[in-house]
């Protein structure tokens, strides 16, 4: 089984970020802005969150993070957890992008692309932290 | 809320990698082969057990993203992956080379931190 990266599986990663980004701006669409109610009942809690489950953009974003992770199954079984999440620290960049243009969040800019950056670098660390081989 | 979805997300995805480690997914000659070798592997016990941690991890996810702003919210998961790196180390006895996992983990934090800044007063979602 090999680990390292092919094109692809770089591919494959790519297409896991394209597609689970959007499954989580459906998602957010879904669930919308009101704050899903907490209760000291769990069950009632449970019943608070599923209610905003079984909206239909939410069960589209839902949708499309099912196929994200079939084809992110694919990408692990082939290469290392060291390797492919730090890739996926692009899709960060994905998600504040469509956030700000499909769902018009207020994004502060400098703060957003700072901490994007330095989060990226991180990340890069992470992946450095996998010893080669 | 955030924290709790972030860690057991990160719980499920070892778990997903030990099941997978195990068993390998064979990329069929058809697509339909493909996805049947994936259904079967998701089948096997500790693949479930990594899906059930990610099905709870996403009811804390649902409720924290109705509260703040995705543009926010979704960069902190990277602090799952300092927490996925040590996991791995310590479960999976994977090698790690910690002087670069911290200092992975101090630029993640410095960049959630600039993430936060931008929240301001007002974190309502919108």
């Amino acid at each position: 089984m090999s680990k390292g990266l092919t094109p692809s599986s770089f591919g494959l990663i790519w297409l896991t970020l394209v597609v689970l980004s959007f499954g989580q701006i459906l998602i957010k669409m879904g669930v919308g802005t009101q704050k899903i109610p907490v209760s000291p009942n769990p069950i009632r809690t449970l019943l608070n969150i599923l209610s905003r489950v079984f909206r239909p953009k939410t069960l589209a974003g839902f949708f499309l993070y099912v196929v994200g992770t079939f084809i992110w199954l694919m990408v692990l079984s082939r290469v290392s957890l060291s390797i492919a999440f730090p890739l996926f620290s692009m899709s960060y960049f994905l998600v504040v992008i469509l956030s700000a243009t499909i769902l018009h969040e207020r994004v502060v800019w400098r703060y957003a692309l700072s901490g994007l950056v330095l989060i990226s670098i991180g990340v890069t660390f992470i992946g450095l932290s996998s010893p080669p081989n | 809320m955030l924290c709790i979805a972030i860690a057991l997300g990160a719980f499920g995805q070892v778990f997903l990698k030990m099941g997978l480690g195990e068993h390998g997914i064979a990329a069929g000659h058809e697509l339909l082969e493909t996805i049947l070798n994936i259904a079967r592997t998701m089948l096997t016990p500790k693949v479930v057990l990594g899906l059930a941690l990610y099905v709870v991890s996403t009811f804390f996810w649902l409720t924290a993203i109705s509260r703040v702003r995705l543009s926010v919210a979704y960069p902190l998961i990277s602090l799952s992956y300092p927490l996925v790196v040590v996991l791995s180390a310590t479960i999976l006895g994977e090698q790690v080379r910690w002087p670069y996992a911290a200092a992975g983990l101090a630029f993640i934090i410095a960049g959630v931190s600039f993430i936060g800044l931008g929240l301001g007063r007002n974190s309502e979602g919108g």
